[in-house]
């Protein structure tokens, strides 16, 4: 007797089906716009980021480029002096720059190791860059760009060999960038939520980015304007009437607005002026006064050369296919749908290009290249912040540039061209970096110009045996700590307070090495960058009996104290050295 | 005579006297007429050194003027390093002397017989110790110096228009008068490039005034008087004021055309102290991107082992007729056996750069060696040196086979066979592209009228005579007018340019008041409003300038100032110049610079403002699209709500007609939906 085998009831109970693939869901996710909290895909697109930067930091860390800038090195030894110094605390954060990036390093640095290698630079920049490809990925899901057009913008964002960089170094723009997507993301994430989102909420998810952001680079107290004037159009559009937009837009900006209040009040603590960060002598005022008075700050005033010389920037950050790209979406957007919600969004990114174009007419800050008067090569690095909004539009262009009824045939296309233009155009920038991408030229042109500063750290890092080192590490080109590698609290430098003026007046009494310039500095940025351990030191005799030159390179002198019988012996002798590491043995120094 | 002879005491006296005004007489005469002691001794500066850096033997050709007996040549023997050994002068295989080989003054008498029959003195300098090899070996760095001809006599003024021009000659003056037309100073500056053109940076070619009392230098040097006249082109051979000095008259194209004759070897057809129809048009310039060696003079290249031993070979972009940006070294020769145990390396370096470097090859069939060796951009310069130099690691001091197999190692290269390529390029922004830019061809345009014309016409003839130095053929030189060389587009020089010009052409340093960065400032001592002169290279377009101006804050002239840029140009060579700009101010000489050391000036600012239009024509643009989507969904609104309130009202009065007649509505059915 057989049993026949019966195919399974239906009887109100669904059948079993085996689970989506992880690439099915994938897909969807790509496909899905969303309506609620979350976005599907956001953990993906953060891996591909971390991944991507961890590649990049990979590559340079070999190549031994992640401190070439000098601004990097000051970055590591801001953060590290925080809570190792002869005077930690946050005073240390100085008010040169904005804290949220060396807060942000700060337990990175803490490992002497992650320090003196810039590898704290590399894990931050890599989690920036994470962050920043969530952000990008949710904002062109919240704005409805198909898989295509978030695809591409993507591989904008993560192609870019400068950015690449960037994030591989100390320096403030991966900091920047996250903080900026993260920001236009909660700002999407409100306006496109199927529920009304709080005030808390919005202040949340855009206005806490939003004051990391304002505590990183200046550009993102742009955005906190232009975000505010963005959910006050939102709010009015829906109809919810002009009172509830500024409450709206008052919850949004309370984050920031608390930061910048934060940030004033350290000011006034710290250095007795609420303003120091604007008119202080480490302010960026300050640094451009003297190009003011040199005649050389000619962007000032004058639009059109202002932006020629933004332009160049972006040209030779962005990459020309990626501009190109940028354009044929800019003008796709603003034909379909105006400026409407979405279209908002976009230009919301733009924000801190037009911040830069406004300071740069202002003469609030310099940036130098080929385009500019005289032509140089200079902070083109601030022009990385357009790169998300290059990335968005490029992600709109392939997303509409066909027309709808060849979408299915023609997005394929659009993103195939568009990999082998961005290929193109990355193959092209390698070919050359030094000339063609201007972030590179500055990291190359800062390398060589500290390369007897470096030499001379460098030597004392092998052959330092305790003792304390004096040395003017605000002067030019000598911000070089972590090169030393040694912790901070055995340097005698600006940031150790009263003492360091004691050591200058009597080094014998305090240290037993002395790292300076052999000459005094005359070519220097700011009148705060001239040596003051020079000043006191170098033409004094009584400094040259007590102390003989060990290692020298260029005008970087390394000196050890001979007179003090508790120092243990060194047998180190006279040695200089080329920029190039070259080394022969030399005669005593006078 | 004996003592009964001597006659009365007056006899006596008269003889005594007689004696002695003899012998005065005879002495006198001797003096007069002795050929050993000459009434005065001249000397003239000879502009050629001796050097012994890549052979042990040199020959220096010393010109010796028609009429002159030389006696002697002076110099100063130069040797770096403690050689030790003899050091042989010679002329004609008569060894004149022998010194020891180290560093001095060194005078060696000559005579009238050592003069050959091209009119010069071989002088050959040897320095073979006992210890080197016949053949060379290794450079000795040895060298005569400061070479000064010693020479009594009067040079033997010419007489025909042909023989006029020596070989050599120390200085040729090229004179107008201070009233000159455009075609004196035309043919003026046209004289000034051809003379250059024929004698090289070794002599002296200017451009002065007739009223200018002219130095003398000694033999060889002459004077060209431009004069004005009607009809055919007429020239004169004279002496005047102890010059030897030939005379043009006549005006237009014809005065330029027998000035341009000056510079050519036809010259000694001209058998007469006078003739007419002098005329010369140059060739066109071939723009060969391939030259051999044998093309720029060398027919064979030797070098001789078996230590260190070299040959260079001197490549001026201008003779590929215009700038180049990439040059091939192509090189072909045969060297002679190498034995199993030595290696033997032959470099090749431009410009002090190492493009090649190969062993020879003891194995190789044939002992044929070919170089090829592309030459960075970077490293190429207005003249190159391509220098080829053999090394082994024979033993220095053996010079014969031995034991140890070391020989004597030769290569030649086949001069024929062996080219330099060059790639054409744009020349670049410096000072160091002319001339080769110039592509043979130098339109000159002076600015200032009346009586600073003509002095305008100096400062030109010198930077044409450094200009025409550095080229490897005659320079077409023309005068135009200002107005249109600075708004046309071909390449040129202007001399006396103004502001204006500065801003119409974009000069990278425009006529105005000037500041400098700060370390060009220290290190040059110039800067904020200051008086300045500047010789600038500017890159219009496709076309290159040569632009000479000056600037005073009140306006006033400062004639000094692009003169002493203008003979510094010409004494230094045109080859030192670096950077795009060659400034001067009072109390500094004139210095390079690079236009990126100034500060950028107002006007230069200004003209940068012209990116707002492009910014504002994007916003336009964006502004536009904008009102045309804005009008586009107004529109499609609009539609949108007629259609439903077409559709209402469709609604409305369906439902209208069921209600009132109580007749059957055929569109719905009793309920009152539409019927399907």
């Amino acid at each position: 007797m057989t049993t026949a085998t019966r195919a399974p009831e239906r009887t109100g109970t669904t059948t079993r089906t085996a689970p989506p693939s992880a690439w099915r869901r994938l897909r969807t996710a790509f496909a899905t716009v969303p309506t609620g909290r979350q976005v599907p895909g956001t953990p993906a697109a953060f891996v591909l980021g971390l991944t991507v930067g961890a590649a990049a930091s990979a590559y340079t860390v070999h190549a031994g480029t992640t401190m070439d800038y000098g601004d990097a090195m000051a970055h590591l030894t801001i953060a590290r002096r925080v809570t190792d110094s002869m005077d930690p605390g946050l005073s240390q954060l100085g008010t040169v720059w904005l804290p949220l990036p060396h807060l942000l390093l700060l337990p990175l640095v803490q490992s002497l190791f992650l320090f003196r290698t810039g590898l704290a630079a590399c894990i931050l920049g890599a989690l920036c860059l994470g962050a920043s490809s969530a952000a990008l990925y949710r904002i062109t899901a919240r704005i409805g760009l198909p898989p295509a057009g978030r695809l591409v913008a993507l591989a904008v964002l993560l192609a870019n060999p400068s950015l690449l960089y960037a994030s591989t170094t100390a320096l403030t723009e991966p900091v920047l960038v996250a903080a900026l997507l993260l920001t236009i993301a909660g700002l999407a994430g409100w306006a496109f939520n199927r529920r009304r989102l709080s005030g808390g909420e919005l202040a949340v998810f855009a206005g806490v980015p939003a004051a990391a952001g304002v505590l990183t680079r200046y550009e993102a107290w742009a955005l906190v304007i232009s975000g505010a004037i963005f959910v006050v159009i939102v709010v009015l559009r829906r109809g919810d009437g002009v009172r509830r937009a500024l409450a709206l837009a008052a919850s949004f900006a309370f984050p920031p607005l608390a930061a910048i209040g934060w940030w004033v009040a350290y000011n006034t603590a710290t250095y007795g002026n609420p303003t120091e960060f604007l008119t202080g002598q480490y302010s960026a005022a300050a640094f451009t006064e003297l190009y003011i008075e040199k005649g050389q700050l000619t962007t000032k005033g004058n639009v059109g050369l202002s932006a020629e010389v933004l332009g160049w920037a972006m040209l030779e950050t962005v990459g020309l296919v990626v501009l190109v790209g940028a354009a044929i979406g800019l003008l796709l957007m603003t034909a379909r749908q105006g400026l409407d919600n979405r279209a908002l969004v976009v230009w919301l990114a733009g924000t801190s290009t037009a911040f830069l174009l406004v300071s740069l007419v202002g003469g609030q800050h310099i940036m130098v290249n080929e385009m500019s008067l005289p032509p140089g090569a200079y902070n083109n690095r601030y022009a990385l912040s357009a790169v998300p909004w290059a990335a968005l539009l490029c992600g709109y262009a392939v997303s509409y540039v066909v027309p709808r009824r060849a979408w299915k045939v023609g997005r394929p296309l659009a993103v195939a061209v568009a990999a082998v233009a961005l290929t193109a155009q990355n193959v092209w920038w390698v070919g050359d970096p030094d000339t063609r991408m201007t972030v590179i030229e500055e990291a190359i042109d800062g390398k060589v110009s500290l390369a007897d500063t470096v030499a001379a750290a460098t030597w004392l890092h092998e052959h330092y045996d305790g003792g304390g080192i004096l040395m003017d590490e605000n002067s030019d080109k000598m911000a070089v700590a972590p090169r030393i590698g040694v912790p901070l609290r055995e340097l005698y430098y600006r940031a150790s307070g009263d003492v360091f003026e004691d050591a200058v007046a009597a080094p014998e009494d305090y240290a037993r090495w002395v790292l300076m310039h052999r000459e005094q500095v005359s070519t220097g940025g700011t009148r705060s960058s001239t040596d003051q351990v020079t000043a006191a030191l170098a033409d004094d005799p009584m400094f040259h009996v007590r102390y003989r030159m060990v290692f020298s390179s260029g005008d970087i002198g390394v000196y050890r104290r001979v007179t003090d019988p508790t120092d243990p012996p060194f047998d180190g002798g006279d040695i200089r050295a080329d920029t190039a590491g070259a080394v022969d043995a030399a005669g005593s120094a006078s | 005579m004996t003592r009964k002879h001597m006659g009365t005491p007056t006899t006596r006296a008269r003889t005594a006297g007689a004696v002695t005004a003899l012998t005065i007489g005879l002495l006198a005469s001797l003096l007069a007429l002795g050929p050993t002691a000459p009434a005065s001794a001249d000397e003239a500066a000879v502009e050629a050194t001796a050097s012994l850096a890549s052979t042990s033997s040199t020959t220096v050709s010393v010109p010796v003027a028609d009429g002159i007996t030389p006696t002697a040549l002076r110099g100063r023997v130069v040797a770096s390093d403690l050689l030790g050994g003899p050091l042989r002068f010679s002329v004609g295989g008569r060894t004149l002397k022998t010194v020891a080989a180290e560093t001095g003054p060194v005078f060696l008498p000559v005579r009238a017989s050592d003069v050959g029959d091209d009119g010069a003195i071989d002088l050959t300098m040897t320095y073979r110790p006992t210890e080197r090899c016949p053949g060379g070996s290794g450079p000795a760095d040895v060298a005569l110096t400061n070479l000064t001809l010693v020479y009594t006599g009067d040079e033997t003024a010419p007489r025909t228009v042909g023989t006029f021009f020596p070989d050599s000659s120390p200085r040729i003056d090229v004179s107008v008068p201070a009233d000159a037309s455009d075609d004196l100073l035309a043919a003026a500056l046209t004289a000034v490039a051809s003379l250059t053109a024929r004698y090289g940076d070794a002599t002296v070619v200017q451009l002065s005034v007739a009223s200018r009392q002219l130095p003398r230098v000694g033999p060889g040097q002459r004077l060209i008087r431009l004069e004005p006249g009607t009809g055919d082109t007429s020239t004169d051979v004279a002496v005047r004021f102890g010059l030897p000095t030939l005379t043009l008259t006549g005006n237009g194209d014809g005065l330029r055309t027998a000035a341009q004759a000056l510079g050519s070897d036809a010259l000694t057809l001209a058998s007469g102290p006078s003739s007419t129809g002098l005329s010369e048009t140059l060739e066109r310039r071939t723009e060969d991107l391939e030259v051999s060696f044998a093309d720029l003079g060398l027919q064979r290249l030797t070098l001789v082992g078996p230590a260190e031993a070299t040959a260079t070979v001197g490549v001026a972009q201008d003779v590929f007729g215009g700038p180049v940006d990439g040059l091939t070294v192509h090189a072909e020769g045969t060297y002679t056996a190498v034995p199993d145990t030595t290696d033997v390396q032959l470099s090749t370096y431009v410009n002090g750069y190492l493009v090649d470097s190969q062993l020879l090859d003891p194995q190789a069939d044939g002992n044929t060696v070919t170089i090829d060796a592309d030459v960075p951009a970077d490293v190429i310069t207005s003249d190159n040196g391509i220098e080829f130099r053999l090394s082994s690691t024979a033993d220095v001091g053996a010079c014969e086979a031995d034991d140890d197999g070391s020989v004597p190692v030769e290569v030649h290269l086949d001069g024929g066979a062996s080219t330099v390529t060059a790639t054409r390029g744009d020349g670049g922004q410096d000072l160091s592209a002319y001339p080769q830019v110039l592509g043979g061809v130098l339109p000159v345009a002076l600015r200032p009228t009346g009586e600073d014309r003509v002095d305008a016409a100096i400062d030109a003839a010198y930077l044409v005579h450094s200009l025409q130095a550095a080229a490897v053929a005659p320079l077409d030189v023309t005068l135009v007018d200002a107005d249109s060389l600075v708004q046309g587009s071909s390449n040129g020089l202007l001399v006396g340019a103004t502001p204006e010009d500065a801003d119409t052409v974009g000069a990278p340093l425009r006529l105005d008041s000037m500041r400098l960065l700060d370390y060009a400032e220290a290190e040059f001592g110039v800067g904020s409003n200051q008086p300045f002169a500047a010789l600038e290279s500017v890159v219009d377009g496709d076309r290159h300038l040569l632009l000479l101006g000056t600037w005073t804050a009140d306006g006033s002239a400062a004639p000094a100032l692009p003169r002493a840029l203008a003979t510094q140009a010409a004494t230094d060579g045109w080859g030192t110049l670096a950077d795009d700009l060659l400034v001067v101010s009072p109390g500094t000489d004139p210095f390079s610079l690079s236009s990126a050391e100034v500060v950028p000036q107002e006007e230069v600012v200004e003209e940068r403002t012209g990116f707002v239009w492009w910014l504002g024509a994007g916003i336009a643009v964006l502004l536009l699209l904008l009102l045309w989507q804005v009008a586009r969904t107004a529109r499609r609104d609009h539609q949108v709500k007629r259609l439903v309130d077409a559709q209402e009202r469709a609604d409305s009065d369906a439902r209208g007609s069921v209600t009132l007649a109580g007749e059957e509505d055929p569109g719905h059915d009793d309920d009152g939906h539409p019927r399907a």
